[in-house]
Order: C-alpha cells, then structure tokens, then sequence
C-alpha cells in the first residue's frame, strides 16, 4: 500500500492578522487548520447566520474550495528556484474590493485579507466550499484601476484592430465594447492569490492537494481524463526543468505523457544528433507525492515513486538514467534539502 | 477554477494539450528574462520635465546669445571680433541645441515616413491603412521605449500564447473556455513571477451582468466569434430599403442627408443615416462640426398618424461626415404606413414602412471545408494581397511571418494535416513572396493559386470602383446561431464598406464572410467597426479591393460553421453621398 500523499511534507506554519490578533495556520498531515480558532465549526455556523467570520476560517474555507483548483496548478511554482511574489498591493486590491481593511501576513509575505461573506445553503461539512466574497462597496481608487485596466484591455483590442473605425472616428452613443454591470476581478482567482500568498510551503502543498486529487487515488480521479490536457502540462511543466538538471538536456527537450498504469512510469532517451530527447511516462501523483515534498532529483536519481514515507525520511524509487530499472533508496530531509542516507 | 473540457474528442485534446504546453513553453522563455520592474512614471515625468526645461533654457540663451551677436554686430566696428568671441562661447550650447532639436526629430520624423512608406509600399488604400497601422503600432512601442517606457519582455510571449489560442478558438480546435483558461494562467503566471505588470494576477471579470454579445480574436483575420448570450429573441427582423437623400443647410453650412435602410429588431427600429458637410468647413473652423453633430441629434419623425418620434443618433464621423443609425423612439407601432423623418435644415423625407424588401436571391448550403482550412486561406488571401496579416506575433526575428509560424503550430497540434490543401496554397503564397517556409511546412509542395484570387491581385491597385450605395436590406437565415441583416453596400473609388446588423448566438461562432462577383473577382471582406448592445451588434465589412465597375451582381457569402449564405446582390448603385 502506497503512503499518504503527505506524508513526506513536514507540518509549515504561517501567521496572520486575525482582527487585532496575530493568528496562526497550521498545515499538518494534508489538512489545513486555522490553530487559535478551536471551535472553528461553530464559528462558521455563526458566520453562515449572520455574525462576523474570521480571515483564519475563511483562508482554511478558500484552502479547502481550492485543494482541486488545477489553475493552482497553472499558476504555483515549477521548481524550488520558481520564486512566486504577491504583491501587497494586489492583496490591498482585492481586500479593498471586498470591503474590508483587515491585513494579515503569512510567512513574512505582507498580505491582505477580504472578510467573506458566508451563505447558509448547505450542511456544515460543506460550508468551506460555499464562501463568496462580497462583491458591495468599492472604493474609488479601485473603480480607477479596474477602469485603466478596462481601457488597457480595449486598447489592446483596438490595436488587433477591433474597433478601428472607434479609434478613427469615435463612436457616439454606444460605447464599442458595451460592460453590462459593474466590472470585478474573478473572487476564485482572487482567494487563490491570498492563499499563495501565504508562502513558498503553502504553494507546494497547495499543489501537492491538487495533483493528489487529479490523480488514481484523488476524489476527481474520475474526471481526471477530461482535464489530461492541463494534468500533462502541469506535470511537463515540472518534470521538464528536473529532467534538465538530471540529464544536462534542454527542458525543450522533455516530452511528458500522463501515465495511468499500476507501475511507476518510463523513460526513454533518445539521442540524435549530439543531443538527448526525454520521453516521459509518469503518474499525476508523482506531483504531489515526490515532486512537490522536493525530492524530484536526489543524487542524480530521478525519484519515481515514494514507498514509504515519514518525514523527514522517506523510501522511494530512483531511476540513475533513463531505461535503467529503478532502485531502492532512503533519503532523509535536512533543512529542506534531501540527501541519499542507504540504497 | 480551471474546468475539465467540455468535449473530449481526440483531436480537441491534442489540440489543447499541444497550446497548453505552448504556455508552459512560453513561461520558460519568460522565466529565463529578467523581472519587469515598473518605473515610477511620476518621478519619470518630473525628470521629463526638468530635462524639457533645461533644453528650453538651452535654446532660450542660444537664441539670446545669436540676436545680442547680431545687434552688436550691426551696431559696431568690434562687431567680428565681438562676435567670434561670443560664437566660440556659444559653441557647447549651439552643439547641445542642435541635439536636442535632433532629439525632436527623431520623435516627429519617423511617423511621417512610415506614413509615406505605408502609401507608397501598400497596394491599395485598405492595405496601405492596415500596413500604417502595424507599423505605426511597431513604431510607437520603441518611440515609447525612446520615451522611458518600456513594456515588460515577457509581455510577447504572452502575446504569442493570446495569438495561437485566439486562433485555436476560431478554428474549434479548442473551446472559447479552454482559450481563457490557458492564456488566463498564463497571463498569471507570469505576473506571480513578476515578468509582466504584477495587476495581471487578477482574472477581471464582468459582475452581476449576464455575457452579451461581443467580438474578439486576433486582429485581422476575418473570423469573429459571438461570445455567450441569449439566443435570438422570438420573432423574425425585417429590413426596408429607403435610399433617399436630402440636401439642407446649418448654421450657413451645407449639409446632405442620406436615408439607407430600416430595420425592425428587438422590438425597436432603427434607421442607417450618413450626412456629409464640407470638410474644410471643419478644417477652418472646428466649431462647424459641432453644429452638424447637434442637429443629426435632433432629427425627430413623425409618421401618417401624426404621432411623433425621437431619432437617436448613434455613429460616428469626421472629416466632413457622420455616418451611424437613429433608433426610433419609441418603436413605430404595427399598421404605421410612413415616417417623415424630420432633418435639421432640410426638407422631410418619407420613409415608407410599408414597401416590400428587395426581391433577393438567398441560397443556403453546407459547409464543406473546415475552419482550419477557412483560416488560413483568408490570411493567405490577406498576405498575397497586402503582404501583411494582423496576427499580432513578436518574435526575434522580425522577418519572420507571423501566418508561416501559426500554420506551423496548426499541424504540429494536429489541427492541419501536412495535405490540406490551404497549407499547399499557403506554400504557393510562400513561394511566391520568395518566403522561406518553416521546417516543418518546407516539405509541402505548392499547388497552383486559385484564379479568383490571382484576379484579386490583379485588381489590387485599382481606383476604379463605383461611387454609390446599395440599400441591400437583405435579412438572411440564422447561421448557425446568428442571424445578420446585410443593410447597405458603399462603393468609393478604392474601397466598399458593406453595414450588417446582427444578432442571437447562444455560445461562439465563426463567422467567414467573402464576396465574389459576376465578373470573376474575388473580394477581401475584412472587419471594420464594430459596435455592441446585448445580443445585437452592429457591424462594418471592408470590402477591397475596389468593385469592378463592370460587375453586375456581387454574390456575398457568410459561412458559419456547418452552414453557408449566398445573397446575391444587383449592383444598381444610388447616389449614397
């Protein structure tokens, strides 16, 4: 039986501002808990009839809305060098949005959060996934920006030439491009931006959540085939600059496919012309069990398959060079950085 | 969230996974770019300032220096030696003016020549429009990079992402959503990176409103897709061609009026109205337009019931013309035989709601050929003729073409197939614009042109269209979701504009207009204009090049996705100002 998806993360901790407390989160075993609110479900019923929520309860909300979210895929890190900076005033932007000036900040990232508004319309074990920001109330400093960036986009429509004859004449009466409402940023991408904004930790467990639910043992294994166009991006986005640091290839040079077999994958190179093409075959939970934990290349083995984990330790399966049998290793975390310690 | 795809056919698999790892492709060059840091354009602007002050100074003691030499030169015997001494000190601001006033040049100069080249290399008025554009578009970016602005590096691989998913979308190789879907990651992934404007990292939405109609896509190409809306509301539109004109005077200054045709949608009724004036009243005197402008807001009408009507006026103009439509307020009921439209400074004109449409031909038929192959022969049509397309696509390589590239990415993603028979017209095209083909195109062998588009080169630099209008008023049958009125054709000398109202799509189409006449000419119908309410939208076709004038009928063709219109159309030109 393989081990738990998580069990190679160590427990990461990230601080907030929670009202005029400095709260902490707390991501241990896969789960995501808002630690200084120990009656948390109470709280959410509370918050579904009316009363105040907490930005804690709303970031474990959005964690668990988000834990199958493949554009935390789209957008989280590719490598540990793939540095990921949220701006603070992006945060500002969508808490002013939302209507609220509660700041919090999570592993030294300044943020900021938007109090949420709860709607009562399902069981409690479902509320995480029912959370909407408010959309009342923007500032005028966002209607400007969201105004200009209106603007950017018909400007770029105007230079593909959309709407020359606007451009030339001036259209009177009817705008060329008519805005029905009021214009707003997507609030799924906007708790998706406070949620990596809570650090590097967050990021790689957020999308070791994803690519564990995409993948044979997640709850969306089931439509995992429908989404294997971004499932194969997700992973050659990842495998590519690995396989170049283990191989000496261009990350141009990788070809990755979606494996859904019981084994653990393939490689093949093929050699051309003084050059190395790598031909990939891997699980989507090679994402969140080896790749994500930070282990992908260990010693110049690529790690293919984890058999058994407790961190900071882990037993996996390395492959030295493609089309070589994989071998047992034990590797063992220490400050992040994962070492052979017996084959 | 990132949806699961809606279809799950093999070829619109390959087709997204092939863009999808295009974007992760294109993150990997943007990552290898350094980070894009904004300038303060506040403090950038007090710099600007201070540097246009000083090189004012410059020149202020420049010019002071050069009349006190001059002055003192006339008034006195000293004067050769007085102004040597003082020419010699003037030599470091001299040389500093002259930079400057070269600096200046190379800011005004540049336009003008593009515009000279862009009138002397185009083929025809439309290209040479179209070949200004990108080239002033080009030179605006480094005149902007001149300036202290700089756009982010990463911004074109962004850019060629939207392009080859904008196409994808057009063709159905993937899904309106899926196209979203990538570039949106894309466009934030980026900017969590911190490779464009870091605001990109928001995905804006419209709020609290349903999706109405609109247009997007990349430039150029003359597909269009309708986003989301309602389907088209009950009840068919109705067109009546009017074609009468008036000629009145405002204000002292001549204007003419021009009725085109009426249309009845939505419940509402508008009517296409054009009204010219001498130009070079507005050149003399700006304040001439704004008569013009006021009075094409007052026209009011009364029909044969003595009931009255507010007409108004949406459009636009310049340049000694307005042209747009009046929307009837409020409707005409049913049973209402005539309007007098009621025009500023001219006599009323009567437009007669009860005459009977023009007596068209309309053919409907299947679709025969795919999307894909439709694309790619409309640019390869656009590139023989104009030798541009409007495929927005920056690479390293300016004499790269942007059309050979996107053709490259279609059969690699497995939308073409190396024998289609656009790719063997595009190699054609290639061959000859003496283009060197992509690798993976080198190997296809060029087929012969059709003769309707070697036609259409023929006809490319001719100025030798009639002059006139059609009120056309032609309503056609819903194709494939979209039903359009053809309401007017205007023929200049260089070019045709044909005006289309239309309306209804439930989910994106591809909308392929073409023209063709009786005479055996081959017509580009490009987009122009464009404006949108709800589900309706108003739209103008450039038709180049010019019409031949001894065609008879013009045989226009909208082609959706499994449906194909043909209304042919006599070309009995009107006076249509």
């Amino acid at each position: 039986m393989s081990p738990a998806w998580w069990a190679a993360f160590g427990p990461a901790e990230a601080q907030l501002r929670c009202g005029d407390a400095q709260h902490r989160l707390r991501w241990a075993d896969g789960t995501l808990e808002a630690v200084d609110h120990p009656d948390a479900e109470g709280e959410l019923v509370l918050g579904a009839l009316g009363g105040d929520t907490s930005p804690c309860l709303d970031v474990v909300a959005a964690w668990g809305k988000h834990c199958d979210d493949l554009t935390a895929l789209a957008i989280g890190p590719r490598s540990a060098s793939d540095q990921l900076t949220i701006p603070a005033s992006v945060l500002d932007e969508i808490t002013a949005a939302s209507g609220s000036g509660q700041a919090y900040h999570g592993l030294g990232n300044p943020a900021a959060q938007a109090v949420s508004v709860m709607s009562f319309r399902a069981p409690v074990a479902r509320l995480s996934t029912v959370i909407a920001a408010s959309s009342g109330g923007s500032p005028r400093h966002i209607r400007r920006r969201v105004a200009a960036r209106a603007m950017v986009l018909r400007r770029r429509r105007m230079l593909r030439g959309h709407a020359s004859y606007g451009l030339a004449y001036g259209w009177h009466g009817r705008a060329p491009l008519r805005w029905r409402g009021s214009i707003a940023f997507d609030e799924a991408r906007a708790e998706l931006i406070r949620l990596l904004a809570l650090g590097p930790s967050f990021q790689f467990r957020l999308s070791a959540a994803v690519a564990h639910a995409w993948s044979a043992d997640g709850a969306k294994t089931g439509r995992a085939e429908r989404a294997r166009p971004a499932l194969t991006a997700a992973l050659a986005g990842r495998l590519a600059p690995a396989a170049a640091g283990w191989l000496d290839i261009d990350p141009e040079d990788v070809e990755v496919a979606v494996h859904y077999g019981a084994n653990w994958g393939e490689f093949a190179l093929i050699k051309s012309a003084g050059t190395g093409r790598l031909q990939a075959r891997l699980p989507v939970g090679w994402l969140a069990s080896v790749w994500a934990p930070g282990f992908a290349v260990v010693d110049r083995h690529m790690i293919v398959s984890v058999l058994d984990a407790a961190w900071p330790t882990a037993r996996v399966l390395a492959v030295r060079s493609p089309g070589q049998d994989p071998v047992e290793q034990t590797i063992r975390s220490d400050n992040g950085h994962w070492s052979v310690t017996s084959r | 969230m990132t949806a699961a795809r809606e279809d799950a056919t093999p070829g619109r698999e390959r087709a997204e996974t092939y863009l999808r790892l295009q974007a992760e492709a294109e993150l990997r060059r943007a990552l290898a770019m350094p980070q894009y840091k904004p300038r303060d354009f506040r403090s950038q602007r007090a710099i600007q300032t201070r540097l246009m002050r000083r090189r004012r100074a410059v020149l202020d003691r420049f010019m002071r220096q050069h009349v006190l030499a001059a002055t003192a030169s006339s008034q006195s015997g000293l004067a050769s030696q007085l102004r040597r001494a003082q020419a010699i000190a003037a030599l470091p601001v001299v040389r500093r003016a002259a930079q400057s006033l070269a600096k200046a040049r190379t800011i005004a100069a540049p336009p003008t020549a593009i515009v000279l080249k862009a009138g002397t290399g185009a083929s025809n008025l439309l290209g040479g429009a179209r070949a200004l554009r990108w080239r002033l578009w080009q030179r605006s970016r480094m005149s902007h990079r001149r300036r202290g602005y700089q756009s982010p590096p990463a911004e074109a691989c962004l850019t060629r992402l939207e392009t080859l998913a904008d196409v994808f979308a057009a063709v159905g190789a993937v899904t309106a959503e899926t196209e979203e879907d990538v570039v949106g990651g894309l466009r934030a992934a980026l900017a969590a990176r911190s490779r464009i404007e870091q605001h990109a990292l928001l995905d804006y939405h419209r709020f609290g409103g349903r999706a109405v109609m609109s247009y997007s896509g990349p430039g150029g190409h003359p597909m269009r897709r309708m986003a989301g809306g309602s389907s088209a509301p009950a009840g068919p539109p109705r067109a009546i061609p009017v074609g009468v004109s008036a000629s009145g005077e405002i204000e002292g200054v001549p204007v003419r009026f021009y009725l085109g045709v009426l249309v009845f949608d939505h419940g509402g009724v508008t009517l296409t109205v054009r009204v010219r004036f001498p130009a070079e009243l507005e050149k003399e005197d700006d304040s001439h337009m704004d008569p013009v402008y006021d009075a094409v807001n007052q026209i009011s009408a009364v029909d044969d019931r003595s009931a009255t009507y507010r007409a108004d006026f949406s459009g636009g103009g310049g340049g000694g013309e307005w042209d747009g439509r009046l929307r009837l307020s409020p409707a005409p009921p049913p049973g209402v035989r005539w309007l007098d439209m009621a025009l500023p400074g001219a006599p009323a004109a009567r437009v007669r709601l009860d005459a009977t449409p023009r007596d068209l031909s309309i053919t409907t038929g299947q679709v025969t050929t795919s999307a894909a192959d439709r694309f790619l022969d409309a640019q390869t049509i656009q590139l023989l003729s104009r030798e541009v397309t409007d495929l927005d696509w920056e690479s390293d390589d300016e004499d790269e073409q942007p059309l050979f590239l996107i053709a490259s990415h279609l059969v690699a993603a497995g939308v073409l197939s190396v024998g289609s028979p656009s790719l063997r017209r595009l190699a054609a095209a290639g061959a000859r614009l003496g283009t060197q083909l992509p690798e993976l195109l080198a190997a296809i062998e060029p087929t012969e042109l059709p003769a309707d588009w070697l036609s259409l080169l023929a006809r490319a630099d001719r100025t030798d269209g009639p002059t006139g209008a059609i009120p056309i008023a032609a309503v056609l049958p819903e194709v494939d979701g979209i039903q359009c009125i053809i309401e007017e054709l205007v023929s200049t000398p260089e070019s045709a504009t044909m005006h289309v109202h239309a309306r209804g799509s439930a989910r994106r189409e591809q909308m392929w207009w073409s023209a063709r006449d009786d005479a055996g000419g081959r017509y580009i119908v490009g987009e122009g204009g464009w404006s949108s309410d709800d589900d309706e939208a108003n739209l103008d076709f450039e038709i180049s090049p010019a019409i031949n004038p001894q065609a008879r009928v013009l045989d226009i063709m909208l082609t959706g996705t499994t449906t194909q219109v043909t209304v042919s159309v006599p070309l009995d030109w009107r006076e249509g100002l």
